[in-house]
């Protein structure tokens, strides 16, 4: 009986534990998050008041700035131009091994972004690990590229999903 | 071998062991084929939750973690069913010590070598090393350096016919080593080693559908369930909450004992074994798909 109640206490200390660890780390992520907004939003007031400084700066110097400035524009137009296009839109399939067999994706690009990335069949992966290891497409859209670390834990399919992307951005790159 | 059983008014007492020898081994195989990673993806969910707690991230209910809390409270309320009847690895080991049976048979061997029994007492604390190591691992960030190192990675590798099996020597030695025990030790793994097990051996398993005995009823001296028990276990005395956690629920001491004496805390279960035990295995396989194995 003893020991039974101890096995409990012991299981609920725990599971408590755990919940209050994760309790702690999102009271502190708010906190972070309040400061994080507070600092944003003192440096576009920041910002505003420079512009509107810069603004009745301009307003009294108007005419000594027209002619400058039109040059400036032209010289901007010229260099977005000049600029290369990383890829060629459209859809494209890349696949790789992952944990059991094959994993196909498909990369959907725009000129310059990778806009999507969908897992196409993954027959052989474990449900639990493919459901862990898809966390990867967010990272490699958010990098834009698929040299990202893969997901510990789930290494083996996050892993072909990260080589299949690679040979669909292959066969997308200009 | 099922059909027949239900002609059989009264199926003799070798019978009905035979009749839940069997059905034990075709539930194995059906978990062996649909779920093989149950045991993999739970574990999973204890190194995730450490892994998050050494770099101080949160530990969200990942498909691991769910996996690892459907099974805790699985075996809490049924006992270590899963290990008896639907672990991947277990299973092989079963396969395996039923082949070295099957070999001394034919040898002529009446009684086949056995480690010696205080022995696998001992060794029996190692799995709690285990876990504390690779818990231990985890928290530090160390773990990702041992990838080729865990036999449990090969033996899944394997399962799934993948072979690229180079990075993985150590493991693959490990498991091999693994193997041998089980092969000569019924259940060596999982009484030694399970890092799994040893979790489980720590929850508070409640008294209900665990095994207990009416020792007053036992003939004198008799000790053929400790014999039979893969795990060496004396079963406590039933009306008690000392229910071990390390009884796989094998059941094989149900059908052992002489006088019938061995059943578990709730009375109606007795004599409906059969039945009881395809109920915990369709619950189990429904639990698991929830979960997302």
């Amino acid at each position: 009986m003893k020991q039974f109640l101890m096995k409990w206490v012991n299981v609920i200390l725990i599971v408590g534990l755990i919940a209050g660890y994760n309790l702690i780390l999102s009271s502190r992520a708010q906190a972070e998050e309040v400061l994080r907004l507070q600092a944003e939003l003192d440096s576009a007031n920041l910002k505003l008041e420079n512009v509107i400084e810069e603004n009745e700066w301009l307003k009294e110097n108007a005419a000594l700035f027209a002619a400058a400035s039109t040059s400036a524009r032209k010289d901007e137009d010229t260099e977005e131009n000049q600029e290369d296009t990383l890829y060629t839109a459209g859809t494209y399939t890349g696949e790789a091994q992952g944990f059991g067999g094959l994993v196909k994706v498909a990369v959907t690009v725009s000129d310059r972004e990778i806009t999507d990335i969908t897992i196409q069949s993954a027959d052989n992966e474990d449900t639990a690990y493919l459901t862990m290891a898809v966390d990867i497409i967010p990272a490699i859209l958010s990098a834009q590229s698929a040299d990202v670390d893969t997901i510990s834990g789930a290494t083996f399919s996050s892993t072909g999903i990260k080589h299949a992307v690679q040979q669909a951005l292959e066969k997308a790159v200009n | 071998m099922k059909k027949e059983k239900f002609d059989w008014k009264n199926p003799s007492k070798k019978q009905w062991k035979q009749i839940h020898a069997w059905t034990r081994t075709i539930i194995q195989i059906f978990f062996f084929v649909m779920m093989p990673s149950i045991f993999t993806t739970a574990f999973s969910g204890v190194k995730y939750i450490f892994t998050r707690i050494g770099t101080g991230e949160a530990v969200s209910m990942t498909a691991f973690v769910t996996a690892l809390a459907a099974i805790c409270l699985y075996t809490i309320v049924f006992g270590r069913f899963f290990c008896g009847f639907a672990c991947a690895f277990g299973s092989v080991g079963d396969w395996l010590h039923a082949l070295y049976l099957w070999i001394n048979k034919k040898a002529g061997k009446k009684k086949p070598w056995k480690p010696d029994r205080q022995l696998m007492k001992w060794l029996s604390y190692v799995k709690y090393a285990v876990l504390a190591l690779i818990v231990i691992l985890c928290f530090t960030g160390f773990y990702g350096k041992t990838s080729g190192w865990s036999p449990w990675d090969v033996f899944s590798m394997l399962r799934s016919g993948n072979l690229r099996l180079a990075a993985y020597i150590p493991g693959l030695i490990l498991l091999i080593l693994i193997f041998a025990g089980m092969f000569v030790e019924e259940r060596f793994f999982c009484k030694v080693l399970c890092p799994m097990g040893a979790v489980f051996s720590l929850l508070p398993i409640l008294p209900l559908y665990a095994l207990f005995r009416d020792r007053q009823n036992c003939l004198k001296g008799c000790s053929a369930c400790t014999r039979m028990c893969p795990a060496d276990l004396e079963l406590p005395e039933r009306g008690s909450f000392h229910a071990s956690g390390d009884c796989f629920q094998c059941q094989k001491c149900i059908d052992t004992c002489p006088k019938g004496n061995v059943r578990c805390g709730v009375k109606e279960v007795k004599g409906n074994e059969l039945l009881f035990t395809l109920i915990r295995a369709i619950i189990l396989f429904a639990l698991m798909k929830l979960a997302g194995v």
